[in-house]
């Protein structure tokens, strides 16, 4: 049973670790607590299964999810993050939850209150070694998710734009002096974060088999638990942190059983904040 | 009871009432010592379950359990406090957000608690054998919202109003002015909390029962966002942002589909057109309003014998302040290595040196800001290292930073008021004494006088030049009365009158008998200033004299060739 | 869908008006639903059902000769917007009853404002116990836990003659109050338990709690949840491989349920108190109008709040009055009315007594498996 947990956590894990991921990026440039980004991921799962209800291509379903909340997310960068940087840092953060709250509410609106099914047909079939059952679900998790955080990492570390961001997040005085295009640099940042938001989303969906409004309501907080327990800021830490929680979490219930999830993993954060005030990952 | 007015308004106007107690306690908290908390909704669920299990099982009536369960709520946030000092901003606000989780698991996985059912048979109070209900309830709330909203105007012109105002602005800042931000970290988390608590309180009575859902995250977003669209940091802004955003939603209940969009989209519009806030200080509306309503402290002439400074004049060769083999490290490097220095009363001593000798990291080590890897600092033969920066400057130390840091949001009169403070803030009871009293108005006029900031005392001292940033730095320095100065590039940036004039201050300073320590890079008039002069390179001191013996020193010329010369 | 809203609402006004013109004032009836906010599902189906019998009710003459205005409002499932809303319609709209569309806190909230103004207020599906105590003027349409608990029970044992059972329960007072009822009766009648894992309300990754279950090797599952967990459920059990029977309850009856489960759901049987093969014309009525007003198929919260207005109205016309007193005592009387979610009456406790349905998932659809009508298991407590 431990083995078939670990296999849910890691999943799991992933998930949170695409969201997180984006998370961290917006946070490295714009020092800001991006609560909305939860509502560009939901954006993701709905254009996702919408156009998946059209076109029944993943595929297609994944790239305009990831288009259409990268586009968002800067968007909501250039119009309401912005302006507001030398504002007290709990004014973007406000702006940001009301962002999410409206977006929630949009999709309400627009989709209505029901969770919409995504029945993705999936080309594979439950993977069983030994005692150990992988759902086509977990494989897709897999096969996406391990992607698309090399390809974000591979962006992060070897493009000359992840230099600019790392540049940008240790010191950005110092960055624009010696010629980091800042308003490009954080434009593409935010774009690429979003984008993964959206992926992220429609995971979710296929996953849960569920898109629906209230669909962003834990990433929004538990993906700031996660950057905070990686140290704010640092990729590997975020993507750490995400795997770890979700194999704590799974690992825990299994053994424990009835646990205050989200409770624990606060509780957990406070304790950890307490010895190591800047993150598990974190540079002080 | 006027017509028209029935108990439906009655209610709406209890939960806006309550929702306004709240948004009172977490403006002291956010507002006033500028603390993010997103987890205020746990406090008062605190508050709310006290209250419940005190009346119902305990058999307390509603006056005795009230201030027991503000108390309670109180008592918890005096932990968050104490969590808060350790964290930086953004680390706290998540803190914050887990206390709303974990609280609410706890009241939803103790039995104790009444589990997933809650507690029911809350019932309303009685006064003289009759029960008060809802309108009789309304009136009860409505007199706790006055004497609090009394409570906080006056807490706002205490010397901890003041406290909370340098912390929020600067935290450094207001350390080197001898607030001790910890204390008031905490004491504005205990009392915001436990006006949670007594919003729980009443709230229970309310609703007549507690269930864990109504304390969550959500709840501590709705109260947080009800102080921002108000104004963060205002009074008004509180209570018109809890009212608003309570009453508003009751009266589109006609569109009510489109609810939780227009308070989304609400929250976007303030924040991105008007910041601070509808009311804020830096709003439309809330400058209209201080044009109108805030008449500045009128400028006070001092009087021609003000009583002369406690310090003997001159130099007595006492040493002050001793610097013994102090040594600080970064990242495995020596900032600072063994430097000794011994500074007698009355001096004006100079540290010199290239970039990056370490002149600044000894003088955060002096001023408590570094604590010393090694190494003592002696002030007056106590030792002082170790000590908390507020400390350190309340026993006589002084400092100016060469980055300029003034409370940006204040003026220059309050920037110089707070470092008034330093003789109140040690004695709690002190601090609740009013701040800007005629006595203190004086003082602090008089600094402004003397440094030439006179004219200037009702401007944001955000909105200074650079020449007078410098002096708001000396005026602050010098409203601690200290005994040293540590002067840190007082001169950089200035232009050549501006010069005159600070080199005229400062051995004005001097001949006062205060004892001055100055980093500067301008060398012919630090030469010209200075008494002695020690010269530091890669973080060891290298030379130590009267300037004309120093700048003939070998060892100096070799560190700094071609500069002394340039300069 | 917004705009279908609005249009509805329309539709009523107009008939209300053409109702007011020919017979006097119309009754206001208020109808108290999360309509924003997490429970916002369950309010969208609450709403269009009360709103579909109220357009019945009105086509049909309306009662005492006079139409039904409804006043509908959002409490977002919050004890403080419960308590603003029945305030409101007591007051500004003068609701001769009201409807409880919401959950147990709203409602909790609402009921005391109900009783100490005299309104007969009827919940639809609220579970607390406490609701129910706010006094006289308080009824329930829907199950209490403990009762549903104890039928589902009875289905495992006599329907199944299951011998290792597990109870996965959702950690909220409705999975709580079930599985007690489950329990209880489980120990009566000497069903084996081999044992329950707790998943909290919300959960979306039910892998870890499923594994669980898959590791105690059971013949039957006892599930509890609302219709999103439910069916992350059904889908995370038939992925990692189990097999065993999954018996539910009200919460999975829902066509979201259905939908959201897909093919895994075949099979699964639920205990709840709406039969889709009940051939009485009042339930094929409202399944198939409900079908055609809304182009979806109704679910369990809707029929219970659709009862519980019809329960008002069938009161008012045997009370022959708006007077709030007589009215109640009406209320109070019901036996044997002829509801959607069953032959239905009340208890001295203002609690319902109705068989329990037993349906199961066939070709995507909930239809007949049996039903409980043992006195001793649908008595509320």
């Amino acid at each position: 049973m431990l083995v078939q947990q670990v296999v849910n956590g890691l999943t799991i894990g992933a998930i949170y670790a695409v969201v997180a991921l984006g998370l961290t990026l917006v946070y490295g440039v714009l020092r800001i607590l991006h609560v909305a980004h939860a509502g560009i991921y939901a954006l993701g799962g709905y254009l996702g299964v919408a156009t998946y209800a059209r076109t029944h291509s993943l595929v297609l379903a994944f790239a305009t999810a990831t288009a259409g909340s990268g586009a968002a997310g800067w968007l909501v960068q250039r119009w309401i993050y912005l302006p507001l940087l030398s504002q007290p840092r709990i004014v973007p953060l406000i702006a940001s939850i009301g962002l999410y709250i409206a977006l929630e509410d949009l999709f309400r609106l627009v989709a209505g209150p029901y969770s919409l099914a995504f029945s993705a047909r999936l080309p594979v079939g439950p993977l069983t070694m030994g005692s150990v059952t992988f759902t086509p679900a977990q494989l897709l998790v897999a096969a996406v998710g391990a992607p698309l955080l090399a390809v974000a990492w591979w962006v992060l570390t070897r493009t000359k734009v992840g230099l600019a961001w790392r540049a940008l997040a240790d010191d950005p005085p110092m960055a624009a002096a010696t010629g980091v295009d800042v308003g490009r640099a954080v434009g593409l940042n935010v774009l690429l974060g979003s984008a993964l938001a959206g992926a992220a989303g429609v995971l979710v969906g296929v996953f849960f088999n569920a898109v629906e409004p209230t669909m962003g309501s834990v990433p929004a907080y538990k993906g700031l638990a996660i950057i905070v327990l990686g140290g704010l800021g640092s990729y590997a830490g975020a993507v750490a942190a995400a795997l770890l929680l979700g194999v704590v979490e799974a690992v825990a219930i299994g053994t424990v059983g009835l646990l205050p999830r989200d409770a624990l993993a606060f509780l957990a954060l406070i304790a950890i904040l307490l010895v190591r005030p800047q993150g598990l990952w974190g540079r002080r | 009871m006027p017509a028209g007015l029935g108990l439906y308004h009655v209610t709406v106007a209890i939960t806006a009432a309550i929702y306004v107690i709240l948004a009172i306690g977490l403006n002291i908290i956010a507002g006033y010592a500028g603390q993010p908390s997103l987890g205020h909704a746990a406090f008062w669920g605190i508050g709310a379950y006290a209250q419940a299990l005190l009346v119902t099982r305990g058999g307390l009536s509603f006056w005795e359990a009230l201030p027991l369960s503000a108390l309670t709520a109180g008592l918890v946030g005096a932990l968050l406090g104490a969590i808060s000092i350790r964290l930086r901003e953004d680390f706290l606000a998540i803190t914050t957000i887990g206390i709303n989780f974990v609280v609410v698991s706890v009241f939803l996985y103790t039995p104790f608690f009444g589990g997933s059912l809650g507690i029911g048979g809350v019932l309303p109070p009685t006064l003289g054998g009759t029960a008060l209900t809802k309108p009789a309830y309304l009136g009860l709330v409505a007199l706790v919202v006055a004497g609090l909203a009394v409570l906080d105007i006056w807490l706002r012109r205490t010397w901890l109003g003041v406290g909370w105002t340098a912390l929020r602005e600067d935290e450094v800042t207001a350390e080197t002015c001898g607030v001790d931000t910890r204390r008031f970290k905490i004491i504005a988390f205990v009392l915001g909390t436990a006006l949670a608590g007594l919003a729980g309180g009443l709230y229970a009575h309310f609703i007549q029962f507690v269930e864990y859902r109504d304390f969550g995250f959500p709840a501590s977003v709705a109260i947080l966002s009800m102080v921002a669209v108000g104004g963060l940091g205002t009074l008004r802004g509180a209570v018109v942002g809890a009212v608003l955003l309570t009453v508003l939603p009751e009266a589109f209940r006609v569109v009510s589909d489109y609810r939780m969009l227009l308070y989304g989209a609400t929250l976007v519009l303030v924040m991105r057109y008007q910041p601070s806030g509808l009311l804020g200080p830096g709003s439309w509306l809330g400058r209209a309003l201080d044009r109108r309503l805030v008449h500045p402290p009128r400028r006070v002439e001092p009087r021609p014998h003000l009583p002369a400074p406690a310090l003997a004049a001159g130099s007595d060769g006492r040493p002050v302040l001793e610097v013994r083999g102090v040594s600080k490290r970064f990242a495995g490097l020596w900032a600072v290595r063994d430097v000794s220095v011994e500074v007698r009363r009355g001096e004006i001593v100079g540290i010199v040196g290239p970039n990056g000798a370490g002149k600044t990291t000894l003088f955060n080590v002096i001023c408590g800001l570094l604590p010393p890897d090694g190494g003592q600092v002696l002030l007056d033969g106590r030792p002082v290292h170790g000590l908390r920066p507020s400390e350190i400057a309340r026993s006589g130390v002084g400092r100016t930073f060469q980055i300029t840091r003034p409370l940006a949001g204040l003026s220059v009169l309050m920037n110089v008021v707070v470092a008034l403070g330093h003789a109140h803030y040690p004695r709690p009871w002190r601090r609740l004494r009013r701040a800007a009293d005629p006595a203190v108005l004086e003082r602090a006029w008089a600094i402004l006088e003397r440094t030439g900031l006179a004219d200037h005392a009702h401007v944001p001292a955000r909105a200074l030049p650079l020449g007078m940033q410098r002096r708001l730095e000396v005026a602050r320095a010098l409203a601690l009365d200290p005994t040293v100065v540590l002067l840190d590039e007082p001169l950089g940036g200035l232009a050549a009158a501006e010069i005159e004039e600070m080199v005229a201050l400062i051995r004005a300073l001097r001949d006062e008998g205060r004892t001055l320590l100055v980093v500067e890079h301008n060398m012919p008039v630090a030469m010209r200033l200075c008494d002695r002069m020690v010269v530091m390179h890669y973080g060891e001191k290298i030379a130590e004299g009267p300037p004309a013996q120093v700048q003939a020193d070998p060892r100096v010329q070799e560190a700094y060739l071609g500069r002394l010369g340039v300069r | 869908m917004a705009r279908r809203s609005v249009l509805l609402v329309l539709v009523c006004v107009g008939l209300a008006a053409a109702g007011a013109r020919a017979q006097g004032e119309p009754i206001p009836i208020g109808l108290s639903a999360p309509l924003t906010g997490f429970g916002a599902p369950d309010g969208l189906s609450v709403r269009q059902a009360v709103e579909l019998g109220v357009r019945q009710i009105n086509a049909a003459g309306g009662v005492l000769g006079r139409q039904i205005r409804l006043v509908v409002y959002d409490d977002q499932a919050a004890p403080p917007q419960g308590v603003a809303v029945a305030q409101r319609l007591i007051e500004r709209d003068r609701v001769v009853a009201a409807v409880g569309g919401s959950y147990s806190g709203a409602t909790r909230g609402a009921a005391p404002i109900f009783q100490q103004n005299r309104v007969p207020f009827v919940v639809g599906y609220a579970v607390h116990p406490d609701i129910t105590r706010a006094g006289p003027y308080v009824f329930r349409v829907g199950f209490l836990g403990p009762v549903e608990g104890a039928g589902a029970a009875e289905v495992a044992r006599l329907y199944f003659n299951a011998q290792r059972v597990a109870m996965l329960t959702m950690d909220n007072d409705f999975g709580r109050a079930l599985a007690q009822g489950f329990r209880d009766r489980a120990a009566t009648t000497g069903l084996n338990i081999v044992g329950e894992v707790i998943y909290p309300l919300g959960e979306k990754d039910m892998a870890p709690h499923v594994t669980r279950v898959r590791a105690m090797n059971p013949d039957l599952i006892f599930v509890s949840g609302l219709f999103n967990e439910a069916a992350l459920i059904t889908r995370t059990a038939r992925q990692l491989g189990v097999r065993a029977q999954i018996l539910g309850e009200e919460g999975f009856d829902s066509p979201k349920y259905l939908e959201l489960a897909g093919a895994d759901a075949e099979g699964v049987v639920i205990v709840t108190n709406l039969n889709r093969d009940d051939p009485r014309a009042v339930v094929q009525t409202f399944l198939r109008d409900y079908r055609a007003a809304y182009k979806m198929e109704a679910d369990m919260v809707g029929a219970s709040s659709y009862d519980a207005l019809r329960i008002i109205v069938d009161g008012l016309r045997r009370a022959g009055t708006t007077e709030a007193a007589r009215l109640r005592d009406a209320i109070a009387a019901t036996r044997n009315f002829n509801g959607v979610t069953g032959v239905l009456s009340f208890t001295p406790q203002r609690e319902t007594i109705k068989p329990i349905q037993v349906q199961v998932v066939r070709n995507g659809q909930f239809r007949f498996f049996g039903v409980i009508t043992d006195p001793e298991i649908i008595t509320p407590p």
